[in-house]
């Protein structure tokens, strides 16, 4: 965990940074929340930090103009942020700040009575893609895999990859009214008084992937919505059943940029700002020495994966799904970011902070090997899967909310 | 140098176990063009400190077909003199990827280690564990360590810790086309392997220009009259030799050395159906024969198929040149099988067949002359083509090659460049 001092934080440290889009990254998190860094990283936008429930709940969310939430366990993120959490997602949202949500995301503030969820009622809206709308014939058309628990009941998925939404009310502007996008496993929402909606899914392209009869998705997506909206005191929720943050989609990103942007230039003071404190700046060759040793942990451990990608294997780690192939996601993501900024000569970053990096990163071979070992020796590997992600998510989430204050107090000097 | 490289050489001291980095001058590309044009510049720069040059071709790795090629230089301690191994199978296009074009390993290290040449990163490890097991033990062990089974391994056996003058560098499990001892210089340095594994890609100057020229260079290879052999009986037969009805029983595979169109090695199986359609259970069915000459040798020896493939194993395992077991073995006028293998780990003598020359002669001439063998081999290992194949097909000509540089890399190479790299590195 980052520590974000509360209060008695250095005003006079050299870094004071205005993060302005918050990310969250906490236990709910699975990856798709590293397409929201990629594509802000790419549209150059470093105003940007990584939030834990822990973050939130302890810290609030002042200074936060803009929170991505996206995939993940929608039981894991709401049982994480708990009651007070949802307390302060529901203030922030009221004073002025735009809510995105993808996926586990936009599950999070429906209306819902299951225990932890219960306490994110922002919008009153039922889905179509829960058993109950199910008659037993079709029930038995599903598979395990494509469902998520849901109390008696349980959320269904009909198709993955690529489906075509209708935009409504000319929200893509000139460019047309049809959008591509990619889902896994979002919402479809039924109409209702309580959601604007801004796009409805309308059909498929050649790499839909279905997950049950092509008449069930029919019945179960098409024409229901989408994407949404609701305002909610001074501020907005954006509800995303498809994922748009993801970098294949540029259009996507695209319609994504134009809200986050349109909401920023509104300017709303949102209190005061997140604060790190530095505490040992380093550059130069210094710092080209700890991103080297941090590229060794990273090196090794996407070698450690390359060598598991002849088991197919997949682990259910709360409600989520977590495939092999996922830990390389996550190693490739940040081999990317580090190759970036080792040719900045001028970059500062947080040295001890860096160390934390490395310390993490070393052990993530070791990790691997252990999975790569108990699955050839057809041993439970969850308990080392579930470890390995959690570590590869507090890697993440250290580096890159080190990543985007160091680009962006470069950009500022 | 941005294009076609990792712009990266390492310069590994053992004797210090430091590790430092330069980059890769384009001036230096533009003047040596790659290969063995620059470990032959490396080799001379570090010469004092007894170095091992590994370096990459101009092409390695790339779509050009049979860029499969990068080079061991060093002095020999058969010949005394500069020589140039051979890298294939997926060796060579491995150190391309594993994010150096060079590695200069000079001075040796006063304890048994490793090099673990990853991602752009050199480490050099302790190798106390794995000193003493043979080439395959010590390939799984590292593989085992690392976590990958694609990570390439040049490493040596007993042979090469014994410092036997025979010693080979065995690309994993396999023979070499070291013929020149360069296993005893790792074993004098107390370097016990070199792994290899890079998840990097390479910047290509003008990508689409590259790719067709390549595609259509393929397509016109693929119309030569070797498009169709496979394995090494074919290969024996335009050397007129006839292996086939001797080897055929024991035949499971035929296998390429990457992107090369058509295989150059046989897989035999000597511990399992040779016809075997899934994957064998035995642990150890098999072996790769990478070398002709060894092969043909020990078949003349009047030795059948399994038992020389048995034996090559053995050599392979044990990390000597299974040509120099046979010379050595065929003067002392030895032909039994039990013989020759017990032969191997005390094998003394002097070899005659490499005397002269810079470039292995692991590669067969298939009918050029020795000047003409020589220089085609030189332009082979200036741009990282496979050796044999760059003989088998005279698509891959100088023209071509230096075109698809120029592209590749967006630097103008000449054929009056090429000829003076050439004309230095033969002399």
């Amino acid at each position: 965990m980052i520590p974000l001092p509360p209060s008695k934080h250095n005003h006079s440290s050299s870094f004071n940074f205005q993060p302005q889009i918050g990310i969250y990254s906490g236990k709910g998190a699975s990856h798709s929340w590293l397409w929201f860094a990629e594509i802000l990283d790419r549209m150059g936008c470093y105003d940007v930090v990584f939030l834990t429930e822990k973050d939130i709940v302890e810290r609030g969310l002042e200074g936060v103009h803009v929170l991505l939430m996206s995939g993940g366990d929608t039981f894991a993120i709401a049982e994480g942020l708990g009651e007070k959490g949802a307390d302060r997602l529901r203030s922030f949202i009221t004073q002025g700040g735009l809510y995105i949500g993808t996926c586990a995301g936009a599950y999070l503030p429906l209306r819902s009575s299951m225990p932890y969820l219960n306490w994110f009622n922002f919008i009153d809206v039922k889905i179509s893609n829960i058993s109950r709308r199910l008659s037993e014939e079709e029930r038995s058309l599903l598979e395990r895999s494509s469902c998520s628990s849901y109390g008696d009941d349980f959320i269904y998925h009909v198709v993955r990859e690529e489906v075509v939404l209708k935009m409504i009310n000319g929200s893509l502007g000139n460019r047309g009214e049809e959008i591509v996008a990619p889902l896994y496993g979002g919402p479809s929402i039924l109409p209702s008084e309580d959601i604007e909606p801004i796009a409805t899914y309308k059909g498929f392209t050649q790499k839909t992937k279905f997950l049950v009869r092509e008449d069930l998705a029919v019945k179960t997506l098409i024409g229901k919505i989408a994407v949404g909206k609701k305002s909610m005191g001074d501020g907005e929720i954006y509800i995303f059943g498809p994922h748009f943050e993801h970098p294949h989609y540029p259009l996507c990103n695209l319609y994504l940029k134009e809200k986050i942007f349109k909401h920023l230039k509104k300017g709303r003071q949102m209190g005061k700002n997140f604060f790190y404190e530095e505490k040992e700046l380093i550059r130069g060759d210094s710092l080209k020495g700890y991103l080297k040793d941090l590229k060794r942990g990273l090196s090794n451990a996407r070698i450690q994966a390359s060598g598991m990608s002849d088991f197919n294997i997949e682990w259910l780690i709360g409600n989520k799904l977590y495939q092999s192939e996922k830990i390389s996601v996550f190693l490739n993501f940040l081999w990317d970011k580090v190759r970036k900024i080792e040719t900045l000569s001028e970059l500062e970053m947080d040295g001890a902070r860096l160390r934390q990096c490395i310390e993490i990163s070393k052990s993530l071979p070791r990790n691997i090997q252990m999975i790569r070992r108990g699955i050839r020796e057809g041993e439970e590997t969850t308990f080392l899967a579930k470890g390995l992600f959690e570590n590869l998510k507090l890697l993440s989430y250290f580096f890159l909310n080190l990543y985007f204050q160091s680009l962006l107090s470069l950009k500022s000097h | 140098m941005e294009y076609l490289a990792s712009n990266k050489i390492a310069i590994v001291d053992l004797a210090t176990s430091k590790i430092t980095e330069e980059g890769l001058d384009e001036d230096l590309v533009r003047e040596r063009i790659g290969g063995v044009g620059i470990t032959h510049t490396l080799y001379e720069k570090y010469k004092d400190e007894d170095p091992i040059v590994l370096g990459t071709g101009l092409l390695t790795g790339t779509l050009v077909p049979a860029s499969a090629l990068s080079i061991i230089t060093a002095k020999s301690p058969l010949t005394e003199n500069l020589c140039h191994a051979p890298l294939t199978l997926y060796a060579g296009m491995e150190l391309k990827y594993s994010g150096f074009d060079y590695l200069v390993i000079k001075g040796n290290s006063s304890r048994p280690v490793y090099l673990w040449v990853h991602d752009g990163i050199a480490d050099l490890s302790d190798a106390g564990e794995v000193w003493g097991k043979d080439v395959w033990a010590s390939t799984d062990w590292i593989r085992e360590a690392m976590g990958d089974l694609l990570i390439q391994v040049l490493v040596i056996g007993k042979a090469g810790e014994t410092l036997s003058p025979f010693a080979q560098v065995q690309i994993n499990y396999w023979q070499s086309g070291d013929r020149w001892g360069f296993g005893k210089l790792f074993g004098q340095k107390n370097l016990k392997l070199i792994a290899l594994r890079g998840l990097s890609l390479l910047e290509i100057s003008d990508p689409d220009g590259f790719v067709e020229k390549c595609k259509k260079l393929l397509f016109e290879v693929k119309k030569g009259p070797f498009a169709i052999k496979k394995g090494i009986g074919e290969m024996s037969a335009t050397l007129g030799e006839d292996v086939q009805k001797w080897l055929e029983p024991i035949v499971h595979s035929h296998r390429s050395c990457f992107n090369t169109p058509f295989p150059t090695n046989t897989f035999v199986f000597l511990d399992e159906e040779p016809k075997l359609l899934k994957e064998s259970k035995k642990n150890e069915p098999g072996f790769l024969i990478t070398d002709i000459y060894a092969l043909l040798g020990f078949k003349k020896l009047g030795l059948s198929a399994q038992d020389t493939c048995e034996l090559l194993r053995d050599c392979a395992r044990y990390g000597i040149d299974a040509n120099a077991v046979l010379e050595l073995n065929q003067k002392a006028g030895r032909k039994k099988p039990e013989e020759i293998k017990k032969s191997i780990p005390t094998l003394k003598g002097t070899l005659e067949s490499v005397r002269k020359g810079r470039f292995s002669p692991w590669t067969p001439n298939f009918g050029l002359s020795p000047d003409e063998w020589e220089r085609r081999q030189a332009v082979a290992y200036i741009f990282g083509i496979h050796p044999i194949f760059i003989q088998l097909s005279p698509e891959l000509s100088e023209e071509r090659l230096l075109e698809l540089a120029s592209i590749g890399t967006g630097l103008e190479f000449t054929s009056e460049t090429l000829e003076k790299v050439i004309a230095d590195i033969t002399k």
